[in-house]
């Protein structure tokens, strides 16, 4: 599935886009499995862009988490992962730039993630790109004083606390933690919420450019939750970061994204700027999921669920994917599986009917009335 | 059991047909349920707490540490009613909703079956109007992963042929098998043939919630408790499992104790119920009423935190709320080894004045639901009592996004 390219940026060719942090191009993991090759993510391209907060949403099993893992080349065998990931650096013509760590950029303006050694790898992990996890906070030695993850840390890129202390507490400041307790604190003396945002602080302990987030708040309680999603577009803005964000939770991100996008059966269904997307979404899947999510305040008459069962890795359907639980689906969605294409400004949608899913499935972000509303 | 076969040959069976019926033939199994008659509340819960001693038997022993899960809850559940308890995770729903079905024995308070003290029929047997095993029957629990619910060597059919065997003796296999049948169809999974046949790992996830759904309705119970009993399920098949649920309450008349963390989802089944939501913090019910109430007009300011902490999916809405400070004074939740004087809610209230240090609050009427807050009561002495300020608190605000 190709991105079409008069909607997309102009990444995938040879003059790189300096608006493009990360590009993928043609990404596919694949599993062998006794009953045949899984595909968990099927060609698929997105491009990510510099300082932008994206949200990447599906529901589980639609290969999301594996998305992010292809991201840092992070997929864990026996997953063969397949297709272009660049990254695209900040300065790099400087050749000399403030570079922290022993990740070496060299003057070259993109680099091929797959193709790195491990050693470079390592340095390019946490330096360029640095990923938290869902519940992550469980992943603190517990016979490690915080202080000493962060030593750890910088010392495996070989620089040192000391010298970084400063952007350190900067950042505890901007999650709301308090330097001296949480520092000196072991783990288990320290809550949920405290230990994730600790995660994130140790994360962007490096600097990098992108924060790669798989479900970073679901462990934790709603007003954790919701508090973190405020922090992080203050760290964006403070620490000039992007963020790739995956959530299975849509409402969620309403108001934390720029881009949404949305991922059925190990590809990307609809991409776009997260208003447009969700007050008038072109995909049949994207329009039937926002039709079956009751949120706090929507009409709930409108409310179904999705029909039929997501499908199986090592069965793709042909044609599009989601055809089989689609409405308005027909023969040529059964034979040839559409691309993304640009439907709006900014809006990309893998369906061939994008006006008649409009028309034909409808959902409301409507709020209900209520005379009690004050 | 003519009656039964009859409504097993009709397709058009009504199943307050089949209820009727299966009450019957209960009403023959326990000749003494005479309790029915009466104007009790199917369940009524009072003063009820369940307090753990943590840690192993000696350190149980040798401390007086207690964990006061449940603290002091009362509520009373009609026939065919909803209660929706919602609450972040430590707050005692799921404690007391296995208190409330008489699984978990509790420390203090009762629990009363149409009138009956459940644990009084438990420990007095001789005494007791209504038989343990009767109230047993009657409650029944949906959990989270129907997963673990299942056992993965057996078929459906034999899943559930259990509580048939169990409670419904007369039946022979036939009729069993029919039942069998009969139920499948309710939680929609057809054909029932093919279904019964199958192993656990045959089922989707939703369908091994339904298998969990079927087997609680077969034991014709008055009570169900669905512990997060969609939180396992794909987001975009939630709505179907809830309108399930929906709809087999509207034919059985059952009741639900239904224990979220998601106030979206409370609303819908609420609403659609007609039931009620009722919001724990650190053990205790703070807020009970109708779904709208609580939604859009929340009195206790506990459910204007958790109203704020779900966002809205409207993009220019939930952008402008993006920007909304929390309403509270700090964001952890105190120890609930160590709960706060008073209002337990009050250090990290925004409304917390010096009298909510000193009274704890019960549920007063505020108007369209019940709150357990001062600020339902006009007249109170909290109006006259000076603010708190963090100063006065003996821990100093770590996390919270206090106002500096």
């Amino acid at each position: 599935m190709a991105i079409d390219q008069s909607q997309s940026t102009t990444a995938a060719t040879d003059e790189p886009d300096r608006d493009i942090i990360m590009s993928a191009r043609n990404v596919r993991v694949s599993f062998d499995m006794s009953r045949g090759q899984a595909w968990v993510l099927n060609d698929v391209d997105l491009d990510i862009r510099r300082e932008e907060i994206i949200a990447v949403v599906g529901e589980s099993g639609s290969g999301k988490s594996m998305f992010a893992a292809a991201l840092m080349d992070a997929v864990e065998d026996p997953g063969v992962l397949t297709g272009d990931i660049t990254y695209y650096p900040e300065d790099a013509d400087d050749g000399e730039s403030d570079q922290i760590g022993t990740f070496d950029s060299g003057t070259d303006d993109e680099i091929d993630v797959l193709g790195m050694t491990d050693d470079e790898l390592q340095s390019f992990r946490w330096e360029q790109v640095s990923m938290v996890f869902q519940g992550a906070m469980n992943s603190f030695n517990p016979t490690m004083k915080l202080r000493g993850h962060f030593q750890e840390t910088v010392q495996a890129h070989n620089a040192v606390l000391e010298d970084r202390m400063d952007h350190v507490r900067d950042l505890f400041e901007a999650l709301h933690l308090d330097f001296d307790r949480v520092m000196s604190s072991y783990p288990h003396e320290l809550s949920g919420g405290i230990k994730q945002r600790a995660l994130i602080a140790l994360s962007l302990v490096l600097e990098p450019e992108v924060l790669v987030m798989d479900e970073p708040t679901a462990a934790l309680d709603l007003l954790m939750q919701r508090s973190i999603i405020s922090m992080l577009q203050d760290l964006r803005d403070e620490f000039d970061l992007t963020i790739v964000f995956i959530t299975h939770d849509l409402p969620l991100v309403g108001g934390l994204s720029d881009r949404i996008a949305v991922m059925y059966a190990f590809e990307f269904a609809e991409v776009g700027d997260t208003r447009t997307l969700l007050k008038d979404a072109a995909h049949p899947y994207t329009r039937a999921l926002l039709r079956s999510v009751p949120s706090i305040d929507s009409d709930l008459d409108e409310m179904r669920p999705i029909e039929g069962q997501r499908p199986d890795p090592v069965n793709i359907p042909n044609g599009c994917s989601f055809h089989p639980r689609c409405p308005i689906a027909d023969d040529r969605c059964e034979i040839e599986d559409p691309e993304l294409v640009g439907v709006d400004d900014d809006l990309a949608a893998a369906c061939f009917y994008p006006d008649q899913a409009r028309d034909e499935i409808p959902y409301t972000l409507e709020t209900e009335q209520m005379e009690s509303d004050l | 059991m003519s009656a039964d076969d009859t409504a097993a040959d009709d397709d058009d069976v009504t199943p307050e047909d089949v209820t009727a019926a299966e009450t019957a033939d209960e009403a023959d199994a326990t000749p003494d349920d005479g309790a029915d008659e009466t104007d009790e509340p199917l369940l009524s819960v009072e003063d009820l707490e369940v307090h753990y001693r943590p840690g192993n038997l000696i350190e149980r022993y040798l401390s007086d540490r207690t964990i006061r899960a449940v603290d002091g809850v009362d509520f009373e559940l009609e026939e065919n009613d909803m209660i929706v308890l919602v609450g972040e995770s430590g707050c005692g729903k799921t404690t007391l909703g296995k208190a409330a079905v008489g699984l978990e024995q509790p420390t203090d308070g009762t629990v009363e079956y149409k009138g009956q003290d459940i644990w009084d029929s438990k420990n007095n047997p001789r005494n007791a109007d209504i038989e343990w095993g009767e109230i047993r029957r009657a409650m029944q629990v949906i959990h989270q992963d129907p997963a673990n619910a299942l056992n993965s060597s057996r078929r459906v059919r034999s899943i559930l042929a259990d509580p048939l065997k169990k409670y419904r003796t007369e039946l022979g296999a036939e009729e069993r098998e029919e039942t069998i049948y009969r139920y499948l169809e309710y939680v929609d999974m057809m054909p029932p043939e093919d279904y019964a046949d199958r192993y656990p790992h045959q089922l989707s996830g939703g369908e091994k919630q339904r298998i969990t759904l079927g087997r609680a309705l077969l034991m014709n119970p008055d009570v169900i408790l669905a512990d997060e009993a969609i939180s396992a399920l794909d987001v975009s098949l939630r709505v179907g499992m809830m309108d399930l649920i929906l709809d087999l309450q509207e034919m059985f008349k059952t009741s639900y104790i239904f224990i979220s963390h998601d106030l979206a989802n409370a609303r819908y089944l609420a609403k659609q119920s007609g039931g009620r939501i009722a919001v724990m913090y650190l053990g205790r019910i703070v807020e009970i009423g109708p779904p709208d109430e609580i939604i859009h007009n929340p009195s206790h300011p506990y459910t204007e935190v958790l109203r704020w902490s779900t966002p809205t999916i409207d993009p220019d809405i939930a952008r402008e709320q993006m920007s909304e400070d929390p309403p509270v004074r700090r964001i952890d939740v105190p120890d609930p080894e160590d709960p706060p004087s008073g209002c337990h809610f009050h250090p990290r209230c925004q409304y917390a004045r010096e009298a909510c240090t000193a009274e704890d609050p019960e549920l007063f009427d505020a108007g369209g639901s019940e709150s357990a807050c001062f600020r339902a009561l006009p007249n109170h002495e909290y109006w006259d009592s000076p603010e708190l300020t963090d100063e006065d608190e003996t821990e100093p605000v770590q996390a919270g996004f206090s106002d500096d």
